[in-house]
């Protein structure tokens, strides 16, 4: 009998799947053709813009082959597949996260009232494009980040913080507001005594 | 060199990215816009014929300056980035609209979601100038140089043209036209401010559902 000591010993270097997923060219090349080709494919027949009618067969071969070259020729644009590696992960935790929001109000079986409805769709907005312009301000200085767009909005938020401008802004913001809800106020009070009827001593007194 | 590079090397020798891959999206494009136009009538026998040649010639045509294909790949490259944004922001907003009641008011706040709706559309129709925008910040010699220089040059040409003082006197006198012939307007009705935050809010809920209902 062998000893098992006497087995030759093979060394197993840890390899991450994901490692393995990149070599073999899953994520860079597999997983975005597929995305780009869904997507596009998708948006095509649902605008039927290639389509001379809802069932045309040819049309439907147009949009195939117009998504087979999209999908291609966007990821000649190496820059693409590092914005959706940084993106899509950190876009898919604000999903799961809404998600489970969505769960735990469900347990209470209570809908969410219109402002605080409005309140969610803005906090989503707000936080996928900031995922978003993050995404594109990673991917160095030959990509988005020269972006005349990408360039005036940091230099504008990066003038703004540095020169202090920004907290003026808030403050004269916040007394603005409160001088709107002061003379708001007031002018609904006058209203009001204005629609108070009957003669007009009476009304003086 | 591991696969996926291999593979990236390959279509790039082989010219996939720059001639397969271009010449399917123009070609597609185009032969599909002509038989859905029908710019030959509907009962020419060879039409069909004839929109696949002119679709070739073109998208050849296209091929033939390699600049405009790159310029393409960062255009739609960054057009896909941006609905892939908005297609997260509406799954989202999907999701939240099914644990949450819509916001019914009065006919004035009716107005002011198809309002909202509406600026919401255009912004989305913006998407496709910001990846013109990008597409251009990267083409330096081929045909982003000119499109960055339009608003750069706009408005030397219009000082050392002499217009500009004539199009500012221009604007004063229509402005004092305007003003001197003015209609006395009734007075307006107060606008109401939480409209201003709710209606955008529903309408960005209603646009899922605009698209659910789309055939």
């Amino acid at each position: 009998m062998t000893n098992l000591s006497q087995l030759p010993q093979i060394n197993f270097t840890q390899v991450n799947f994901n490692q393995i997923l990149s070599q073999f060219g899953f994520i860079d090349f597999v997983l975005p053709f597929l995305l780009i080709f869904s997507l596009v494919f998708m948006l095509l027949e649902l605008s039927n813009l290639l389509k001379v009618s809802p069932d045309d067969p040819v049309g439907r071969k147009l949009s195939a082959l117009f998504s087979i070259g999209f999908a291609l020729l966007s990821i000649y644009n190496q820059d693409l597949l590092k914005w959706l590696l940084s993106f899509i992960p950190n876009a898919t935790i604000a999903v799961i996260g809404f998600s489970l929001l969505v769960i735990a109000l469900a347990l209470t079986n209570k809908k969410v009232p219109g402002g605080l409805r409005a309140f969610f769709a803005f906090l989503v907005v707000g936080i996928i494009l900031w995922l978003a312009i993050n995404s594109l301000s990673i991917t160095g200085s030959s990509s988005a980040s020269s972006s005349p767009l990408i360039s005036l909005l940091s230099y504008t938020i990066n003038y703004l913080m540095q020169s202090g401008m920004l907290e003026l802004l808030i403050i004269f913001g916040f007394i603005l507001l409160v001088v709107i809800l002061v003379v708001g106020g007031e002018k609904k009070e006058e209203r009001g005594e204005e629609k108070i009827g009957g003669p007009i001593l009476l009304r003086s007194r | 060199m591991d696969f996926s590079s291999f593979i990236y090397n390959l279509f790039s020798e082989y010219g996939i990215f720059t001639f397969v891959a271009p010449f399917l999206l123009v070609f597609s494009l185009l032969y599909g816009s002509l038989r859905k136009i029908g710019l030959f009538g509907k009962d020419n026998p060879n039409k069909e014929k004839l929109y696949a040649i002119i679709s070739i010639v073109i998208a050849f045509y296209y091929l033939y300056n390699i600049s405009d294909v790159i310029f393409t790949s960062n255009f739609i490259s960054f057009f896909f980035f941006e609905v892939l944004v908005i297609f997260f922001i509406l799954m989202i907003i999907a999701l939240m609209a099914s644990i949450s009641e819509p916001y019914k008011r009065d006919e004035e706040f009716q107005r002011y979601k198809q309002s909202s709706h509406n600026v919401i559309v255009g912004f989305i129709t913006l998407t496709v100038l910001f990846a013109f925008l990008y597409a251009s910040s990267l083409d330096f010699n081929g045909f982003g140089a000119t499109a960055q220089n339009v608003i750069a040059e706009i408005l030397p040409a219009l000082i050392y043209s002499g217009l500009l003082p004539y199009l500012i006197i221009g604007g004063f006198v229509i402005a004092a036209l305007y003003w001197v012939y003015k209609k006395e307007e009734p007075p307006k009705k107060r606008l109401k401010k939480r409209y201003f935050v709710l209606a955008p809010a529903e309408a960005l809920y209603e646009l899922p559902e605009h698209t659910r209902s789309r055939k």
